[in-house]
């Protein structure tokens, strides 16, 4: 029994920093920002070299046969980055062709692809997931014939860039999965908050689509929306980090009145506070991972992580603009980058007040 | 990472349920829910139960009246002593000698000390108070001045100590005093075991704003104690003193987060019954609440399986200490919004426990005990360590800040 990582968990994180460290630097980052689009050859090593796309992906269709704590880890160091993949969506995409049975010919199909991150997927999650909107996508599947979708996701992480789309339809039968391929669906990219996440508005006219076989098409969805929730968590941890060690990098070394700020209560302990959100965020995250590895019951603790972390990132990347002072204010300084992550992070899934009201139900409220 | 209990572990938590179930009435609904003017005897019984069982001190060497279990077991029996309702430390001095000081001898204490005092706290027959703060020395810990010379054989003391908890109804006390005056600060303090039973001892009891006895302040006019009443080396009483706080954050936060949620099931019962359940602020504030015991529950398990593989008490102490006092009064303050105009003349059952969440059984509509637990968590944020000593400690142990300006 231990909550710390394992030794391979621990070599994992090591691993994808110093990646990150050589390939991920500020300077090629920077030339990325706010442009769409993902660094192609990061992508490569991080999933060629490190395999980190087939992590959760079993050994059958070439992933590593881990789980959900060993996305979270390398999450937290993407998060802590300013690098731009499209590593969340194609991992959800991975959990969601999972959940369709490993014998399905559609999973069969993608996985090997996802998992060698040759090919790069997103889930087009229906607006406010926690919320539980019906599906703006209508899918038609008639007897015999090609199914085909039709509707508009107003936001797709990595919409524009991914080679594959996992869509949540409703149909005649009610809710169902479909892959969909980049060639059928017209993607508008969108104005990110976000410089380091492209979105994009997904437009289906008749798309061909593959169905998703699966059980419970619903269950996919919380599911889906579960582990999606814990797994930007994990990013968002990375976020609140590396914001922690800017302030504290500053705190240590910006003299006034003679002596570092960070001698000042009023500096100190904004530091720990920021410190205490980082170190509770990350261990809501290491726990829900390890639920969603475990087959424990995920709904709570994953929308109580999600609105957790969510407001602990905000707060910590705003506290990190303050105690930088002026320089924090401006374009070249990395702060607001991680301000604005912290700031779409929070609503990309639902606001953290949608997911709260879910808990308060959850627990009998 | 794998948060699984071991199976041994698991084989021992159902035989303890088995202990448990025989030793209580069928359908036993918690302490919370026997009349106040029953609980004194039962507690006076269970103690003897727990003890009998060895489940006073479970981790303790069984020689000393404990219960040989590992660090893991030892959580094991707080946690299904909360789930069953049940104090762990049955009488208000149980904390010091059981959790505090009892550690702090297997650590620093001689055999002779071990093998005199620990079965005494275990049996009871030695009743511990905390002696740190001084009327000048708080948070400044180390600015103490309570002054302690041999004198043939004994130590004679001099000095004040407060802000005693139970220390009206201690009969030791073990106290951190200056043994050589011309060292600074946190040098030349010794950590002594002064019986308080003596001429030289005068305890005064401090009522609280919530209207119990539950501090006092000890006066030592030329006290005595052997000079084998010392822990650890003389002079070394700092070192002593911070494994002890160490100590009192322990291994028990699964448990803690385990009664919080007691709690906070039983907020959510009167959030129900008071007809608020829908009402967007509360549940919104519920929620808020529930993530912040879902933290201390993770923190307390990476704190507990460290603890099991051998490591020493971390930063999560300091944050389990800050997270868990500011989060009684986040909970308390909103079960007496939820209240509204019941708290203007509180009615129902009072209280069971006064530095803890109430036990399991507690009535959720009792505006008394609300009330009571809302008024108790106040000093949460003072004692131990202050909320803001706890922030230094993380700044600069943690993340090397420096001192403050006029901290030494």
């Amino acid at each position: 029994m231990r909550f710390a990582l394992s030794d391979d968990q621990a070599a994992l994180r090591e691993a994808t920093a110093a990646l990150l460290a050589r390939h991920a630097s500020r300077e090629s980052a920077r030339t990325t920002l706010g442009r769409g689009g993902y660094d192609t050859e990061l992508w490569r090593r991080l999933t060629g070299e490190l395999g980190a796309a087939g992590l959760a992906i079993p050994p059958a269709f070439g992933g590593a046969g881990a789980g959900h704590v060993e996305l979270a880890v390398v999450l937290e160091e993407l998060g802590a980055s300013l690098a731009s993949t499209p590593y969340l969506g194609t991992v959800l995409a991975a959990e969601v062709l999972r959940a369709a049975g490993e014998g399905s010919a559609v999973a069969a199909r993608w996985l090997a692809g996802l998992a060698g991150g040759t090919t790069v997927a997103t889930v087009a999650l229906p607006d406010h997931a926690a919320a539980g909107a019906p599906p703006t996508v209508h899918g038609s599947v008639p007897a015999g014939g090609p199914a085909s979708l039709t509707g508009r996701v107003a936001v797709v992480v990595n919409g524009a860039e991914a080679d594959l789309l996992l869509v949540p339809a409703g149909t005649a039968e009610g809710l169902a999965w479909f892959a969909v391929e980049s060639a059928e669906v017209r993607a508008t990219p969108l104005p990110s908050l976000d410089l380091t996440r492209p979105l994009a508005r997904v437009d289906l006219d008749g798309a061909a689509a593959s169905p998703v076989p699966a059980a419970d098409p619903e269950a996919v969805l919380r599911r889906a929306r579960d582990v999606a929730a814990v797994l930007l968590a994990a990013e968002q941890v990375g976020t609140a980090r590396a914001c922690l060690d800017m302030a504290v990098a500053h705190a240590r070394t910006r003299v006034q009145f003679g002596q570092p700020i960070g001698a000042f209560q009023a500096v100190k302990h904004r530091c720990a506070d920021m410190y205490v959100a980082v170190e509770s965020s990350r261990a809501l995250v290491r726990h829900a991972a390890w639920l969603a590895d475990s087959g424990g019951d995920l709904a709570a603790a994953a929308s109580a992580t999600r609105a957790y972390v969510s407001d602990a990132t905000y707060r910590t990347a705003a506290a990190t603009l303050q105690i930088l002072g002026g320089i924090g204010y401006t374009w070249d300084h990395d702060a607001h980058v991680h301000f604005r992550r912290a700031t779409a992070a929070t609503q990309l899934l639902g606001p953290p007040a949608d997911h709260r009201d879910r808990v308060a139900t959850l627990i009998g409220l | 990472m794998d948060l699984t209990y071991p199976p041994e572990t698991e084989a021992f938590r159902r035989r303890l349920r088995a202990v448990l179930a025989d030793s209580l009435p069928t359908g036993w609904p918690g302490l919370g829910a026997l009349p106040a003017a029953d609980r004194q005897a039962f507690l006076v019984g269970w103690r003897e139960t727990l003890r009998a069982h060895r489940l006073l001190a479970p981790a303790w060497p069984r020689e000393y009246g404990g219960g040989g279990l590992g660090v893991l077991e030892q959580s094991v029996v707080a946690e299904e002593l909360v789930r069953a309702g049940l104090p762990a430390l049955p009488h208000p001095n149980d904390g010091f000698g059981l959790l505090l000081l009892g550690p702090t001898l297997l650590h620093w204490g001689t055999p002779a000390q071990k093998a005199y005092f620990l079965p005494r706290i275990v049996s009871g027959e030695h009743r511990w108070a905390q002696g740190y703060s001084e009327p000048d020395a708080g948070s400044d810990l180390f600015g103490l001045r309570t002054r302690a010379r041999l004198e043939g054989d004994e130590w004679v003391v001099d000095g004040r100590k407060i802000w005693q908890t139970a220390g009206v109804t201690a009969n030791w006390i073990f106290a951190l005093v200056r043994t050589d005056p011309a060292a600074a600060r946190s040098k030349g303090l010794s950590l002594l075991l002064i019986p308080v039973d003596q001429p030289g001892v005068e305890v005064r009891g401090i009522r609280t704003m919530a209207g119990d006895v539950e501090f006092a302040e000890v006066a030592f006019d030329g006290a005595r104690t052997a000079a084998s009443h010392v822990v650890g080396p003389a002079g070394a009483g700092a070192s002593v003193a911070l494994t002890l706080l160490g100590y009192e954050r322990g291994t028990g936060g699964v448990a803690q987060a385990e009664s919080l949620a007691v709690e906070l099931d039983r907020l959510v019962a009167l959030a129900r019954a008071k007809g608020v359940a829908g009402d967007p602020l509360v549940r919104q504030a519920v929620a808020a609440c529930w993530e912040k015991v879902q933290v201390l529950r993770c923190l307390g398990l990476a704190a507990l399986t460290a603890g099991a593989a051998g490591a020493p008490p971390g930063p999560e102490s300091s944050i389990l200490k800050l997270v868990g006092a500011e989060y009684r009064q986040e909970v308390t303050e909103l079960a007496v919004r939820v209240l509204g105009t019941d708290v203007l003349a509180p009615t129902g059952s009072p209280a069971v426990t006064t530095l803890a969440a109430q036990p399991r059984g507690t009535d959720p509509l009792s505006a008394r005990a609300w009330v009571d637990d809302f008024l108790r968590a106040r000093p949460g944020t003072v004692y131990g360590g202050s909320s803001e000593i706890q922030r230094d400690t993380i700044a600069e142990r943690v993340l090397g800040l420096p001192r403050s300006p006029g901290r030494g």
